[in-house]
């Protein structure tokens, strides 16, 4: 088993639209697919992250810049991560897909490295 | 519909507190403030799908909810009211018991307020549905076949309206109670045979959920209010019966009556015996006795025909529309035979909406062909094909055309 996170993107303002009818739906659909991924034995974790600028450390020639970032105004952000277990990134894949926020952004895989 | 069980997540939790709290947060922050209550629900829930996705589910969603919303509103204003207003309205959420619970009272005064004489009819309808009942745009356009930038407009108009007009919060006086509580119930009754016709349950199970609110209250609580209640019982315990496995329509007399909600029947014919109180009667009477004809009838046979001819005559006098001829002349056929009946519709049938109604046809067609003329029967269905209909409705009558 490997573990993967995915990154989750969305634009923005675009939950603005919807009815409560359809927020309702995306959240049962999230539940299932906890539910599904905790079934078998993935075990999901996953974190929001808050909204609005992080900070950037970068260091160049010795000096520490520490900036804000990524700004607001990008249109895309991460707005929270997931974790689970996955025999590969072709099982991975497979299970990202049942994710409800798909139609608003796109998820980033990525394997975590083990020794 | 049943998606699955998630603790805490009852059906439709949202759209339901959705119209609780802005009814909640209008009565404290006053009419003025609608628009400002209406973003800060939409984005209490908003809210909800980013972070409970990650958290879990809270334990009470419902006080989660109010209780951000509140947060929100609060805030709005802590940056945007002046002080005057602000002290006002602070002051009243501070004596407010907390966390926040929603009264059914203020759910009723919203439908007043939705309803009010001065907006204009189609509005009242719309702006029900999207503060009472809490429905998106989207929705509401799909329900009454209209386009969304159509229905988002009338909205922006009539709370327009409310702000100008300074319509207020409460429930109405004495003198004014019988117009606003029959303008409050037409509206009711407009969303249920919307969704009735349309085959959206849950229009009309708010239409219900909202009428129970009118009838249990004791300023509303009144024989036009239990008579609405019981006709809209009492048609929709036909819901499950009306369309056959393949999800095609079935008419009354070929639905299988095991499938009709007993249940809802005997709730309908209880409200019915409470409606039947004072000396008025009204449309909303007569047609929850003729519905209650149908329900107590074992088959289509055995119903009372003569009994709902009279029952016919009688809204007619109180409401002459050709859509009551028409049904009246239907149950004509069942007493007097299919040509009677057809005698009773050709009278009234070149009247415009007639016309242009598709069951207008159908039921000429399906009297021609019990009288085994199945050119004139198969013309009836042809014309009732060129009518508006529904996609199901289409279906219905291309069946009747092929002579099934």
């Amino acid at each position: 088993m490997q573990r993967y996170m995915l990154l989750l993107r969305a634009e923005r303002g675009q939950f603005s639209q919807l009815s409560p009818e359809e927020i309702q739906g995306i959240l049962l659909r999230f539940s299932k697919w906890r539910e599904k991924l905790t079934a078998g034995g993935h075990n999901p974790e996953g974190q929001k992250l808050r909204d609005g600028t992080g900070r950037q450390l970068r260091q160049t020639d010795g000096k520490l810049i520490v900036t804000d970032g990524p700004y607001a105004e990008t249109r895309e952000i991460v707005g929270g991560y997931y974790a689970f277990d996955a025999e590969n990134y072709e099982q991975a894949v497979e299970l990202a897909k049942g994710c409800p926020i798909l139609p608003f952004g796109p998820i980033e895989i990525r394997e975590i490295e083990r020794m | 519909m049943k998606e699955c069980d998630v603790p805490g997540l009852v059906d439709h939790l949202f759209r339901r507190e959705f119209g609780r709290i802005i009814a909640t947060l209008t009565r404290i922050f006053g009419v003025r403030n609608l628009a400002l209550v209406e973003d800060v629900v939409q984005e209490a829930l908003v809210r909800a799908l980013e972070l409970w996705p990650f958290e879990g589910v809270p334990e009470n969603p419902r006080a989660w909810l109010i209780q951000v919303a509140k947060n929100r509103a609060l805030d709005r204003l802590r940056r945007e009211t002046s002080l005057a207003e602000k002290v006002g309205s602070l002051k009243q959420l501070a004596t407010e018991q907390a966390p926040l619970q929603p009264f059914d009272d203020d759910e009723v005064a919203m439908l007043f307020l939705c309803a009010h004489p001065s907006l204009a009819p189609e509005a009242r309808v719309a702006l029900t549905l999207k503060l009472g009942g809490g429905f998106g745009v989207r929705e509401i356009a799909r329900a009454f076949l209209a386009e969304e930038s159509t229905i988002a407009q009338r909205l922006v108009r009539a709370k327009r309206q409310i702000r100008e007009q300074k319509l207020n919060f409460e429930m109405p006086g004495d003198g004014d109670l019988p117009e606003r509580l029959d303008s409050v119930l037409s509206v009711l009754y407009l969303i249920f045979n919307e969704g009735y016709g349309a085959l959206r349950e849950d229009l009309c199970e708010e239409a219900i959920r909202m009428v129970r609110l009118v009838s249990g209250h004791f300023v509303t609580s009144s024989p036009a209010a239990h008579a609405v209640l019981a006709l809209f019982l009492l048609q929709s315990s036909r819901f499950a019966a009306r369309l056959d496995p393949t999800g095609g329509l079935l008419l009354l007399g070929d639905q299988d009556r095991t499938r009709w909600d007993r249940r809802r029947i005997d709730e309908g014919l209880i409200w019915l015996d409470r409606s039947a109180t004072g000396p008025v009667v009204t449309p909303y009477h007569l047609e929850a006795c003729i519905a209650a004809a149908h329900a107590v009838a074992p088959d289509a046979s055995s119903t009372d025909w003569v009994h709902v001819i009279d029952l016919y005559n009688h809204l007619y006098e109180l409401k002459p529309s050709p859509v009551v001829a028409l049904n009246r002349a239907v149950a004509v056929a069942r007493v007097d035979g299919p040509r009677a009946g057809i005698e009773e519709i050709e009278r009234i049938a070149n009247q415009p909406s007639l016309q242009r109604y598709y069951l207008t046809h159908a039921a000429l067609g399906a009297l021609w062909r019990e009288l085994g003329d199945e050119d004139k029967a198969r013309n009836h269905f042809r014309q009732a094909l060129e009518c508006s209909c529904s996609e199901v409705e289409r279906q219905f009558l291309e069946q009747r055309l092929l002579g099934h």
